[in-house]
């Protein structure tokens, strides 16, 4: 049996390390190439992305500002495959969660409104998963289609709203913008360093749920449950635990966190809902968790990766006079190079049998 | 006299300490139709699989047509001929039986399948065999019995002279054993051969010409079907064991614990099901359960260990009924279950090495507290098992995949032998283990008993079962055949009722 150790080789998080730090590279120097071919100096591209990103403190507090979605997006689909399911839904549950926290923001009283508006998000993140997770447990439908097909529902229902029920009323004589009120000042998450940024109080909240998560699935019995179910089902069946109640719990979790996305975008920095007001960020999310490996301590650094890579994109269009589709794919190729680093992760979920690399060097009785 | 259409020699083949194939030769004459006998682990399918291409032998030589060849994969195996069909069916479903025979055979720049052309084809050479075959018809509507006909067509239209059957008429029905019994004999007639991997003894005398019996890696012989009858060829699949007899313990006493009777369960895919099957076991008492895989033992399993509800029929332990609680009630009240399955139930690979041995537990104290598990406790629970259990790890964090098969079942064992259960059910505990490991899961499982719990031992290796367990009960299609003494005496009775030869008789309680 000397053999599967052998194999085995260095640890898996070395190895992951090494093929993110690979795929980072590679990604870098195409970027530069690409910005090569359009005529410009490469250098001076990095360092106004990196400007844009890091090089005041507004910047980096508008970094961190579209870190915090993608720190709690991230969460929630790293607790999905942590969990044994693979969410792509949190766009559609970012929508109905800060449709649920303007909602509250905008009918709670006084102290009762932030609060409030935080739990209305989460749970209606969690209420937009239990479509995909009934179809999941009850029907044996997968989740990577039932959980992208409501993203569109939820778009949809976002974009009812801003032109319908939660639309700012207009002045006499004037078209509003299809677009909520703005909520209250008591209800938004406060400025933490205000003058200097716009950074908010979600990173706070981003910081707390990144730790409670790391709690959750590794001190806790939920965790334990949780995880023991992504890794294999059958083994939580064969010890009489209740399967489907924990593969529920986990996708409950993991809408919330999504649904908490949503409303922290809209009571720290938009203050109204827009449509589609946080675009592509559930799906970028699903980067930052691969990125990550579904470590929810390393969903902060990749998420602040992705952020900045997000903010610095826009220094990078004033300095360099990138057009903005270009500025598009400069995101987009540090995701595609991560994709396919952590390609063989997202295999599992379509691959039938979960097994070990192990049994294939070990001889069984079917000899 | 013609040249031989194969011819293996000396083929040899281990894994890692086990040898699975051990100078093996093996002739296969043309028309003709050779067994391929063995229990469980002979080598059989190894020796396939080498002929097939998926492995490489260490040694020795493959001829065909009295020509050396080298076998490095399948493909190269079909180009020479050889067709095999698995247990396990490899069909493209929600397509027609011609989209499956002709899949993967378009020529070189031709763009176009002729759907038409194939179908006649296979039509006629149904019609050539004398078995229907609808080419028209989709896999998914067709049955097991059709399914297989279909891969056997797949391999002729591969132009497999030399049909390799792994176990075909495991799944089958008898009607439909005939007909295929009637494909391959047409099949045969013209010229090719066939090699049919087995443990049926009555299939071996209806249909082979020849039959090549294996046993623990080793050539026992070739036998023309005409010369030997069915009992000779149980005994020489089993062998003149010399059993030692590692039970110095003293055997349970008299007090039925478990009791079985008439258990039924549906009909379900991979295993037969029970029917009406009724056991007793004693306490303190090993029960050997031997038989065939699939013949019933995961299902026997399943519902003891509360996994499965039976259709019909009741079981007692201790007096009290089994049947409605749940397999975490279960476990709770004194049941551990060693499934067969290592990689697949019994365990989370994934999972570290303590995690693994707390999942029976963690939900309790000291391992968690109000939902938090507790990292001290489990620690020490943790490295006080390694210890009695002789696990070798390098750390008790240690993902459990990183282990070896024998430390890993180790595990499994400090998990489920915690707490001195009162019922143990083990189902192949030691497969794939080497023979330290082997040796140390009996001496546990004998060390419990002597604790005075009931054990079902579940195995298809018939040396564990004559080494350790008290008694003996085969198991046929889901029936007890009979219950014997575990002495050499009876090896030979219990190998035949393995191949189904004697009449099924009630549970024999004369032994205590």
């Amino acid at each position: 049996m000397t053999i599967t150790i052998k194999a085995k080789g260095r640890s898996p998080i070395v190895d992951h390390s090494f093929t993110v730090l690979l795929a980072l590279v590679l990604s870098l120097l195409l970027t530069m190439l690409l910005i090569v071919l359009i005529g410009q100096n490469p250098l001076i591209a990095l360092a106004s992305l990196w400007e844009g990103a890091f090089g005041n403190a507004y910047s980096i507090g508008t970094t961190f500002n579209k870190a915090v979605p993608l720190i709690l997006a991230g969460l929630s689909v790293a607790v999905g495959v942590k969990s044994g399911f693979f969410n792509i839904g949190a766009e559609g549950q970012i929508c109905v969660g800060g449709l649920a926290a303007t909602w509250a923001a905008l009918t709670l009283p006084g102290w009762l409104a932030l609060p409030g508006a935080i739990v209305a998000g989460a749970l209606a993140g969690g209420v937009w998963m239990l479509v995909p997770a009934f179809l999941k447990i009850k029907r044996g439908v997968s989740e990577v289609i039932t959980t992208l097909l409501m993203n569109y529902v939820g778009l949809y229902l976002l974009s009812y709203f801003v032109h319908g029920p939660l639309r700012e009323p207009a002045a006499a004589g004037t078209i509003s913008l299809p677009q909520s009120p703005a909520i209250p000042e008591y209800a938004r998450l406060p400025l933490l360093l205000p003058g200097a940024s716009r950074l908010h109080g979600g990173i706070i909240l981003a910081l707390v749920l990144v730790a409670v998560v790391w709690l959750i699935m590794q001190r806790t019995t939920w965790g334990y449950r949780l995880r023991m179910v992504g890794l294999n089902p059958n083994c939580t069946s064969y010890l009489g635990l209740n399967t489907k109640a924990i593969i529920l719990s986990g996708m409950l979790l993991s809408g919330a966190l999504a649904g908490l996305a949503g409303a922290s975008e809209i009571l720290g920095a938009q203050y109204r809902l827009r449509d589609a007001f946080l675009p592509n960020y559930g799906y970028d999310a699903i980067a930052v968790a691969l990125l990550a490996q579904s470590n929810p301590l390393a969903v902060l650094f990749s998420a602040t990766f992705f952020a900045s890579l997000r903010s610095g994109a826009g220094m990078l269009q004033r300095t360099v006079g990138l057009s903005s589709s270009l500025v598009f794919i400069i995101q987009a190729i540090p995701i595609i190079f991560i994709a396919c680093a952590a390609g063989k992760e997202l295999l599992k979920y379509f691959l039938p049998a979960k097994k070990g690399k192990v049994i294939k060097n070990e001889p069984t009785a079917d000899i | 006299m013609t040249k031989p259409i194969l011819e293996m020699k000396q083929i040899t083949k281990s894994f890692g300490s086990l040898i699975a194939n051990d100078q093996v030769d093996l002739t296969v004459q043309p028309g003709e139709i050779h067994g391929l006998l063995g229990e469980n682990g002979a080598g059989k399918t190894t020796l396939m699989n080498i002929l097939y291409g998926l492995y490489r032998q260490e040694a020795g030589e493959i001829y065909i047509d009295g020509n050396p060849v080298q076998i490095c994969s399948p493909k190269e195996a079909i180009s020479l001929g050889i067709g095999m069909v698995h247990q396990h069916f490899m069909l493209v479903h929600n397509l027609t039986v011609t989209e499956n025979v002709i899949l993967g055979q378009a020529k070189k720049g031709q763009l176009f399948i002729n759907r038409q052309e194939a179908a006649a084809q296979i039509k006629a050479k149904a019609e050539e065999y004398g078995v229907e075959l609808d080419p028209w018809a989709k896999i998914e509507d067709l049955t097991v019995g059709l399914r297989q006909r279909v891969e056997i067509f797949k391999a002729l239209f591969r132009g497999a002279r030399l049909l390799i059957l792994d176990e075909p008429t495991a799944v089958l029905t008898p009607p439909e054993v005939e007909q295929l019994f009637q494909l391959l004999t047409n099949f045969v007639r013209q010229g090719n051969s066939v090699i049919c991997i087995t443990h049926k003894l009555h299939e071996i005398k209806t249909i082979c010409d020849k039959v090549t019996i294996l046993r623990g890696g080793r050539l026992v012989g070739t036998y023309v079907t005409n010369e030997v009858d069915a009992d000779e060829l149980a005994v020489l699949m089993v062998g003149e064991k010399a059993v030692t007899p590692v039970k110095s313990r003293k055997s349970g006493n008299n007090k039925v614990f478990l009791k079985v009777e008439n258990l039924t369960t549906e009909l379900d895919e991979g295993d037969s099901p029970l029917n009406q099957l009724s056991l007793e076991v004693y306490e303190g008492e090993i029960l050997g359960v031997a038989g065939v895989d699939g013949n019933g033992q995961t299902n026997l399993a399943h519902c003891l260990a509360g996994l499965k509800q039976p259709k019909d029929g009741k079981m007692w332990w201790a007096g009290k009924e089994m049947n409605g609680l749940s397999a975490k009630v279960l476990a709770e009240q004194g049941l551990a279950y060693i499934p067969a399955d290592r990689h697949g139930t019994a365990t989370a690979m994934g999972m570290s090495l303590a995690e693994n041995l707390i999942c029976r537990r963690f939900s309790l104290a000291p391992f968690s507290c109000k939902g938090f598990l507790s990292p001290k406790a489990i620690e020490h629970y943790v490295q006080a098992k390694i210890k009695d259990f002789e696990i070798k790890t390098p750390s008790p964090l240690v993902r459990l995949a990183a282990l070896s098969g024998g430390n890993q079942q180790k595990v499994v064992l400090a998990r489920e032998i915690d707490g001195e259960p009162r019922l143990i059910i083990a189902h192949q505990p030691t497969r794939g283990l080497d023979i330290g490991s082997t040796n140390y899961v009996h001496r546990v499982l004998m060390e419990a008993a002597q604790k005075g719990a009931s054990i079902i031992l579940l195995s298809t290796e018939l040396e564990e079962l004559f080494a350790i367990c008290d008694r003996i009960a085969v198991l046929y299609r889901g029936q007890v055949m009979g219950i014997l003494p575990a002495q050499e005496t009876y090896l030979r009775e219990v190998g035949l009722m393995m191949a189904g030869r004697v009449e099924p008789k009630g549970v024999d309680d004369h032994h205590h």
